[in-house]
């Protein structure tokens, strides 16, 4: 059993490597036939190495020290499915006070999800962590003018509670379906 | 006796964190390199110069479309805006391409679907494209 395991584990790994290759090599491969994008290409994939790997790593120990001190119960409670409008704005605040690209939030989901977070407020999270961002709302305000941030921003809320209501409805939906079929094998069988 | 106990878990908590860091990186890795070659080949002045000349439905499912495969950070992101609103951009192709962009992450697809599986990353990405399309439009009614 154990080794099964590790063998996926490695197989992953191994199709992770050439994947990764293989991008690196169309990458060259580009470079060579338009060398004038060259400086451009690289400027971008080191700015954006570099903001990788200032926060991946502080990311990481976060769910780490998530995933081992707090427990089950307390996502759940907060952030679980009966946790209601409590559970939303919690979800909308986690979500909008971090800093950070949306990618980083992935494996922070995945965590909470783990942990017995309803999928509505995963999913209000992720929204919310993608554009309902404090420092952002400040540049947008300086950019776009109050009328267009605070009509943005209303707007985007309403939406993203309405979206993870709805995208928990259906992922709902479907595994009841997918119960009843499996069900229905189990019982010819 | 607590002491002891924190430093199994505290050992326990970075096992975690080294863990999950290998099983991301080559996602990461991947993901960097597709958004640096993508925004080399398609510099802002060319997005500009598209998200300024749509207009009508086609033109902001277009630029909504553009906001989806772009990954940019939004502090980016709005500077860029505000010129192409002064380039004479409509409020709603505007509003459309930020909300998209940050919303919508088709570059990012893979590893959203490694960590939150198939069925929510689908549908939070659609249905985030409509919504997009919904508030890009209601702003430009009423701004």
């Amino acid at each position: 059993m154990k080794e099964g395991k590790q063998e996926k584990g490695q197989r992953v790994i191994i199709r992770n490597l050439m994947i990764v290759t293989l991008t690196i090599v169309i990458g060259i491969i580009l470079i060579t036939i338009f060398p004038d994008k060259r400086v451009i290409i690289v400027k971008t994939a080191k700015a954006y190495f570099i903001e990788m790997i200032m926060i991946l790593p502080a990311v990481m120990i976060i769910i780490g020290l998530f995933s081992v001190w707090v427990s089950k119960e307390k996502v759940k409670k907060y952030l679980g499915n009966a946790s209601g409008i409590k559970g939303i704005s919690l979800a909308i605040l986690f979500g909008a006070l971090p800093t950070g690209p949306l990618y980083i939030a992935f494996p922070i989901a995945r965590e909470l999800i783990e942990k017995g977070a309803s999928i509505s407020n995963i999913v209000i999270f992720l929204s919310a962590w993608a554009c309902i961002k404090i420092p952002q709302e400040m540049v947008e305000l300086q950019f776009l003018g109050l009328k267009f941030m605070t009509a943005r921003l209303f707007l985007t809320i309403v939406f993203v509670v309405i979206m993870g209501l709805l995208i928990e409805r259906i992922i709902g939906w479907w595994d009841k379906k997918g119960d009843k079929s499996l069900g229905g094998e189990n019982a010819s069988f | 006796m607590t002491l002891l106990v924190d430093i199994k878990k505290a050992k326990q908590s970075l096992l975690v964190a080294v863990k999950s860091f290998f099983r991301i990186f080559p996602t990461f890795i991947i993901i960097l390199l597709i958004i640096s070659i993508l925004l080399g080949f398609i510099p802002k002045i060319i997005i500009a110069r598209i998200i300024g000349q749509q207009s009508g439905i086609g033109g902001i499912l277009l630029v909504s479309l553009i906001g989806a495969i772009l990954h940019m950070s939004a502090i980016i992101s709005f500077p860029l805006a505000a010129s192409l609103i002064e380039s004479g951009a409509s409020i709603t192709a505007v509003a459309a391409f930020i909300t998209t962009l940050t919303m919508v992450g088709i570059v990012t697809l893979p590893l959203e679907i490694k960590e939150m599986g198939a069925k929510i990353t689908i549908l939070r990405n659609s249905i985030s494209f409509i919504i997009a399309i919904a508030i890009a439009l209601i702003i430009g009614l009423i701004l």
